[in-house]
């Protein structure tokens, strides 16, 4: 019985879970000249990714993962100034008492002529 | 300990400069002419955080304000343990009209007063029509 319960912990910790946490239509961490502003995008085909990830090394956290920094590492990755059509995730998994991970996802396409 | 458990927390998730969940598009269009409702809040708040969703906090934001953009968002993750959880999404509003062509170089012959974008409406028959929004219009 307590070896069920220890493999039904271990396999759910193992598979993780992810999470959409939302899809937004527009999303920048950047600034953005107010005045002269437009949603148009270079080509709708080129998609980037960006992602923020902690890891879990025994039961200690290496850090607390960040939806902000998910986002800048996407726009950065495309060297544009705002993601349309943006996704963001939440994923994690954890191996007891070994190793585990958690991370914040962001992609989207990348907007760079104004 | 049962007040510290119920006056809950709130940690600052993240501060964008720009967000949306609605269908835009525009160009050139200037956003500090637009009508903006400040310190506008959407709420997603639920049992135990169950289905909690950043984008339903920020529809909230938006449809409490009538806008499709929200400027500067302070997104916020709200707790009380064992109780509920959710996001919260604050930030200025604005409604960016829809803008088929360049704004920057369009502009009205009869009142020389510049477009900065169309509103689409749907009038009876199915026909979409646009009307014009002009400078200092909201």
């Amino acid at each position: 019985m307590f070896l069920l319960l220890l493999g039904t912990c271990c396999v759910v910790f193992v598979s993780g879970c992810s999470k959409r946490l939302g899809d937004f239509t527009l999303l920048t961490t950047k600034n953005i000249d107010l005045s002269s502003f437009s949603t148009c995008t270079d080509d709708g085909k080129e998609r980037v990714n960006g992602e923020d990830a902690s890891h879990i090394i025994v039961v200690f956290p290496t850090k607390v993962p960040n939806f902000k920094d998910a986002v800048d590492n996407a726009i950065e990755a495309s060297n544009s100034y705002m993601l349309s059509d943006a996704v963001v995730r939440y994923t994690w998994f954890y191996i007891p008492l070994i190793y585990g991970q958690e991370k914040f996802i962001v992609e989207g396409h990348p907007v760079r002529n104004n | 300990m049962f007040v510290s458990l119920l006056s809950g927390c709130s940690t600052r998730l993240a501060d964008c400069t720009l967000m949306s969940t609605k269908n835009i598009y525009c160009k050139n269009v200037d956003l500090t002419k637009l009508e903006q409702k400040k310190c506008v809040k959407g709420k997603d708040i639920k049992f135990w955080g169950i289905g909690s969703n950043m984008k339903n906090a920020a529809d909230k934001a938006l449809e409490s304000a009538n806008g499709n953009l929200i400027i500067d968002p302070v997104i916020y993750y709200e707790s009380v343990p064992l109780i509920c959880g959710g996001y919260v999404v604050k930030g200025t509003v604005v409604n960016v009209p829809y803008v088929t062509n360049d704004a920057s170089t369009s502009s009205d012959a009869r009142n020389n007063r510049k477009i900065i974008g169309y509103r689409v409406h749907s009038v009876p028959g199915g026909k979409i029509e646009k009307t014009p929004v002009y400078e200092g219009e909201n």
